[in-house]
């Protein structure tokens, strides 16, 4: 069965026709279009070709097992970066040894500092943030990604992180104050 | 755009996901399918199997009755209540329970 003239089929289609035939090929299209996005997130997070590979491969996997689970209350693609986030901070636990990765005291800090504008954060140059995501701890580079690169909403990143929205909103906070430190170590004020 | 999501574009066109991840993909896939597919078709058999080993018998009468409740009339009706996908007994049902 080809799936020709599809390509402006929304997600929700594509999903629901391979729901209703098994199709491989409507499966196929939803890899196409994410396979890229998920691959650089693994390997921006996991910073190994080899673990990126893998990760790339389960989290679609767990797409297949729960594609009929997915409930359109949100957008197909902020289920999947959903799975992919958690994904890899799991896989960074796990490697890093550490039992988790966003610590529980983060809602009982207390909150000294005033925030950081997003215009700070967003008039960083590409390169620079790289560097500057890159030297931040895993938890706060992906709650960052969430929220400026897939344009995930605080209620979406807490239920995909399993925690409370002002949880969440600290936690943002306290990453865009890091971001803002280690840009000033690496290149000062400038 | 901002400068998160041209960093994201950037990764993308030099990090391209290798043509290795599909195919593994989509062999592991079809082997989840066919597993799904024989789990299908031979777990209603089990039960009989059971009592077979156990040296019980299956009465006619009830295979019939069990045959007789699957006829195209029933399970349509059925199929109408449930969900695509959803259907007890179903590859997406095996899905479900291997998740």
């Amino acid at each position: 069965m080809g799936t020709d003239g599809c390509s402006k089929m929304t997600d929700i289609d594509v999903i629901r026709k391979y729901l209703k035939t098994q199709e491989p090929s409507y499966f196929s299209l939803l890899y196409q279009k994410y396979a890229g996005k998920i691959y650089g997130k693994c390997i921006s997070l996991l910073k190994e070709e080899a673990l990126a590979k893998d990760a790339t491969q389960e989290i679609f996997i767990k797409i297949f097992m729960n594609l009929c689970k997915f409930e359109e209350q949100s957008k197909f693609s902020t289920w999947v970066y959903s799975i992919t986030y958690n994904y890899c901070i799991d896989t960074i636990r796990k490697k890093k040894k550490l039992k988790n990765i966003f610590s529980n005291d983060m809602e009982k800090a207390p909150d000294l500092e005033d925030e950081v504008p997003d215009e700070k954060l967003l008039a960083m140059e590409v390169s620079r943030l790289k560097v500057v995501l890159d030297n931040m701890p895993p938890g706060d580079k992906a709650v960052l990604m969430m929220k400026y690169q897939d344009d995930m909403l605080i209620k979406e990143i807490a239920e995909a992180l399993s925690k409370t929205e002002s949880a969440i909103k600290m936690k943002i906070k306290r990453a865009k104050h890091k971001a803002q430190r280690v840009y000033k170590e690496l290149y000062g004020a400038r | 755009m901002n400068n998160f999501k041209r960093l994201q574009e950037g990764e993308e066109r030099l990090h391209p996901p290798p043509p290795e991840i599909e195919d593994n993909l989509f062999s592991n896939l079809h082997i989840l399918k066919l597993l799904g597919e024989t789990v299908e078709l031979y777990v209603p058999r089990v039960g009989e199997l059971f009592i077979s080993l156990l040296g019980g018998s299956i009465k006619s009468s009830s295979r019939q009755e069990f045959s007789a409740s699957q006829d195209s009339s029933n399970l349509a009706k059925k199929d109408e209540d449930i969900p695509p996908g959803k259907g007890k007994g179903t590859w997406n049902n095996f899905q479900d329970e291997l998740d």
